[in-house]
């Protein structure tokens, strides 16, 4: 089906998500932060990444950003996974160009349903 | 002189070997310790790995896969099962739902309540910490009560733990032990606040309670007004804020009217949270209050509310040039749209002008 | 007596000062690092529990304002701002001062980030030397990272208008080449939490990053120095941590946070006046008026250190740098001395006054000072031994070889307190050392004797004699600048 990059410093949080969604079919590249998602986005153009909000390096935020700047991603669809959800990161992120967030704790459930129905979704 | 010269020299000697004999010693220790920790990180690594694919399986597989699974990990024994254990509790913060349950269900029928019962008896106080946590993880709340006992805990690190357990938990039964705590450990205030606004809205009465007690202490005749406010109380307003909950506007209200200082700025917060219109009269009146903060907190609460009858006093408070009063001002003001907007504009404070052009740049984009 | 005799004696009064002087400096070493582990152990324990990542659903947390002074660093600006955005931390914003770049540094800032100008407020709570040029933020008006452009005044002065620019309430000073760990600001911030109104100001542990695997401006894997000089550096700051920093908390006498990372209270600091612009160790100088400022008022205040590596930084591997930089620092110890030699020994300054700055000024102002008349002291006594030996004077002025015995006891005790400090650091922290890495730590503590030691003194000594020479200038200065102004 499709191709999700997930960027996360948490090995916890990067094996469930990633057992879930190859589960239900996708194609799954992990990276560990934010530098990372931006080399293997290039590389491989994916349909989907899900991004931690807060990575060593780069943040979720001005990942996302960078990769809304790049002409040729600009098809992809991003969620981000937050610890929290301030005002003010969601309308930073929601102008970065994200597409959707994720609160964590996070139901491994919930998280395929969003991906779904995002990549149904024609930009 | 030679005798004692010699004695000295005796003597050098001596310290000589002692200290090269030391340092040899600890050179030793340190790569001895080194080579052994290094080993048992190692094993661990490898251990884990196996474990994973099955807790991965159990958790978030189908149902045929997740019961083998499960059942292979309930099969574990000993030191096999306590690793298992401990990654699944390192798990539970992070997911909800029915992973979460799957988790929680494996954990249980192992007896992890009870086990981490028994560590909290423990003489070592971190053991004693990792069983309350665990508690906390697995939502005990029978052993709730075990919890509010940790509360008196002799070490700190264990208070704090079990505070934050019983706010995992949710059992309301700890408020009541939570704010009594307060008193002994004001810089756990943090993990109170938390834990009593995780418990949840169930919390709301007790709170109350609290905040009206100290409003009657506050009014006694001849020593009320000297007294400090509780630090309990303070913190229960602001609890009540962050719950959101429109049964505490009249308590709140109390607070306002009748309250010391420290317990009206924190009522007048709390009720800008709820934004319960029941509480815009007791506001109003504090706008005239003593304190430079509780007038700024009253005119941002009133603003939070939609009334604009706060606009000339965010106005004065913005032309203080006060750096964080102008600013809270500032945004109380625009929050209020263009009425608030248009009363920025013909201010002449820097600190409109600042605010206004961050607004135009945030709408811009 | 005989003249002899007399020259005799004095040779051992001389011996045994140096003597007990290493006994005195390196007994104290020792139960600061016992200190030390104490601290570090019982704070390793809270840290397992620490919640942190909670920390971030919840609703009240002190913001920090980061202060990023920069002059001339088109090369690395991008990526350190990109590092200092990516911390974990619930509430905080990254204010980039320019001080008067003349290269590319600005225009690489506003073009990576798209920074767009807004005017604003710069406040004067603190005197500023040079003039604020404009302001900008980043898109869409997120004050989370904020550029203030100034003319030249130094770093001191840009920290200065990076603190009139700040909003939240904790300030964090860096240096633009400071790689922090990602959990920095949650470390550090932590004090401030539980007690809000007694801490004033925070420090953490400073290692070494030479050699270790940085990505992004962050050490992901810490590594053990190649280089002969930059192990023995390694080993210093550990001593220097876990000595000067831990176990002076523990005592109760936390004298100097780091300067490449130290987290205060932005109000205290407003208070103070902000930074000594004509001073070359601005951050200590900050630090030393902060306590003259709590003994003075009387105010209830403490300065916290944290046993968590916060900051890592490149040490120099060549001597040239390492030569300016020792000679440097010690200008700067010498000038904080000489400014706040009224705290000396005064009770009003609680332990700082009474213990920490004497022994500062003993075994840290002053031992480069002793070292190098021990070194020249044994040399004499060398050849008056050979002399002797040789039968050029018969008559025994030198006792034997006590004195090179001596020597012999005060490096294997230096060697010892060194080992020591290594001990408890392996004891208390999670260190990712190989076993051979170990070993190159514990050969280098030997290795700084013989060179290393003598070397560093001798610029401290030459750090210390412009210090004194420095501070007459900048006195004579202001002394010209009042009677101007009575004219």
């Amino acid at each position: 089906m499709a191709l999700i990059l997930v960027a996360d410093d948490d090995l916890d949080i990067r094996e469930l998500v990633a057992f879930r969604l190859r589960r239900d079919g996708h194609e799954v590249i992990t990276v560990e932060d934010g530098v990372e998602a931006l080399t293997s986005a290039s590389d491989r153009s994916p349909d989907l990444i899900i991004l931690d909000m807060m990575m060593p390096g780069l943040s979720g935020v001005d990942t996302a950003r960078a990769v809304r700047d790049d002409p040729a991603l600009a098809d992809v669809r991003i969620i981000m996974l937050t610890a929290r959800a301030h005002e003010t990161d969601v309308v930073n992120g929601y102008h970065a160009g994200v597409d959707d967030y994720v609160a964590k704790p996070f139901s491994p459930r919930e998280l395929s349903l969003r991906v779904s129905s995002l990549l149904a979704r024609k930009r | 002189m030679q005798t004692s010269a010699s004695a000295s020299a005796q003597l050098a000697w001596i310290l000589f070997a002692v200290f090269t004999g030391l340092a040899l010693l600890c050179a030793l220790a340190l790569l001895a310790l080194r080579g052994v920790r290094r080993g048992a990180r190692g094993r661990g690594d490898r251990r884990r790995g196996e474990l994973r694919a099955d807790v991965l399986d159990a958790l978030l597989g189908g149902r045929e896969e997740s019961g083998q699974a499960t059942a292979r990990l309930a099969a574990r024994r000993g030191p096999a099962w306590d690793r298992t254990a401990e990654v699944l509790v390192d798990l539970l913060p992070k997911v909800r739902g029915e992973a979460r349950d799957r988790a929680l269900d494996l954990l249980r029928c192992r007896g992890a309540a009870t086990r981490a019962l028994r560590e909290t008896r423990s003489r070592r106080s971190v053991t004693r910490c990792r069983g309350a946590y665990t508690l906390g993880a697995l939502g005990a709340r029978e052993h709730a009560g075990r919890l509010i006992e940790l509360l008196a805990d002799p070490a700190s690190s264990v208070r704090r733990v079990a505070a934050r357990a019983l706010g995992a938990v949710g059992d309301e039964t700890a408020v009541e032990p939570l704010l009594t705590l307060f008193d002994r450990d004001s810089h756990l205030q943090r993990d109170l606040g938390f834990a009593l606004v995780n418990i949840g809205l169930g919390a709301s009465p007790q709170l109350r309670r609290v905040v009206l007690d100290d409003v009657d202490e506050a009014q006694q005749p001849d020593r009320g007004h000297d007294l400090p406010t509780s630090g309990a109380a303070v913190l229960a307003a602001s609890v009540l804020g962050m719950l959101g909950d429109p049964g505490a506007v009249p308590a709140l209200v109390e607070g306002v009217h009748g309250g010391r200082p420290a317990l009206v700025l924190a009522c007048v917060r709390a009720l800008g949270e709820i934004e319960s219109p029941a509480g815009l009269p007791a506001l109003e009146a504090a706008l005239g209050a003593d304190q430079h903060s509780t007038r700024i907190a009253a005119a941002t609460s009133i603003v939070a509310m939609g009334s604009a009858s706060a606009i000339p006093a965010l106005v004065a408070a913005v032309e203080t040039d006060d750096p964080t009063l102008s600013r809270a001002a500032a945004t109380a003001l625009l929050r209020l749209g263009a009425a608030g907007r248009d009363a920025l504009t013909s201010s002449g404070s820097r600190y409109a002008a600042e605010a206004v052009a961050l607004a135009d740049l945030r709408s811009a984009s | 007596m005989t003249a002899v005799e007399l020259l005799a004696g004095a040779v051992e009064v001389v011996a045994v000062f140096f003597a007990a002087y290493s006994l005195a400096i390196n007994t104290s070493f020792a139960i600061l690092t016992v200190l030390a582990a104490v601290n570090t152990w019982r704070h390793t324990r809270r840290v397992d529990f620490a919640g942190y990542d909670e920390t971030f659903g919840e609703p009240v947390s002190l913001g920090i304002s980061i202060l990023m002074p920069a002059y001339n660093e088109e090369q690395t600006i991008v990526a350190s701002v990109q590092a200092m955005r990516a911390l974990r931390y619930p509430d905080f914003e990254v204010i980039v001062v320019d001080d008067g770049s003349t290269d590319a540094t600005v225009a690489q800032l506003i073009d990576a980030f798209g920074l767009v100008r807004a005017p604003l407020v710069v406040d004067d709570a603190v005197p500023m030397r040079g003039d604020v040029l404009d302001t900008w933020v980043a898109p869409g008006g997120d004050t989370g990272l904020v550029l203030v452009r100034k003319t030249n005044g130094g770093k001191a002065d840009a920290l200065n208008v990076g603190l009139n620019a700040a909003r939240k309430e904790l300030v964090c000073m860096v240096d633009a080449d400071s790689l922090l760990d990602p959990d920095a600001l949650l470390h550090v911030a932590r004090p401030f939490a539980e007690d809000p109104t007694g801490v004033v100001a925070a420090g953490g542990v400073v290692r070494v990053a030479n050699d270790s695997t940085v990505r992004r401006g962050r050490v992901v894997r810490p590594g053990m120095p190649r280089s002969l000089l930059a192990r023995i550096q390694f080993v210093e700051y550990v001593r220097a941590f876990l000595v000067g920093r831990a176990g002076w908390s523990q005592a109760g006498g936390l004298l100097i946070i780091s300067g490449a990372f130290g987290l205060f209270r932005a109000d205290v600091v407003r208070t103070l006046g902000g930074l000594a612009t004509d001073c070359i160790g601005e951050d200590a100088e900050l630090v030393v008026r902060l306590h003259r400022w709590l003994g003075d008022s009387g105010t209830d205040g403490r300065v916290v250190f944290v046993t968590e590596p916060v900051a890592w930084t490149e040490v120099p591997e060549d001597r040239a740098t390492l030569s300016r930089q020792r000679r440097r620092w010690h200008r700067g110890l010498t000038e904080v001395f000489a400014r706040h030699r009224g705290m000396l020994l005064r009770p009003r300054y609680g332990v700082i006054g009474m213990l920490t700055l004497p022994w500062f000024w003993a075994f840290e102002l002053m031992a480069p000072v002793v070292e190098l008349a021990g070194l020249a002291f044994f040399g004499v006594v060398l050849v008056v031994l050979g002399l002797q030996v040789t039968g050029a004077v018969d008559t025994p002025l030198v006792d034997g070889w006590i004195v090179v015995v001596l020597l012999g006891c005060a490096v294997s005790y230096a060697v010892l307190v060194s080992l020591l400090a290594l001990l408890a650091d392996e004891l208390t922290f999670r260190r990712y050392l190989s076993v051979r890495d170990v070993l190159r730590a514990i050969l280098a503590t030997v290795q700084e004797h013989v060179g290393y030691r003598q070397l560093t003194a001798w610029w401290c000594c030459r750090g210390l004699i412009d210090g004194l020479r420095g501070s007459q200038q900048v006195w004579g200065e202001m002394k010209r600048r009042g009677f101007s102004a009575e004219e």
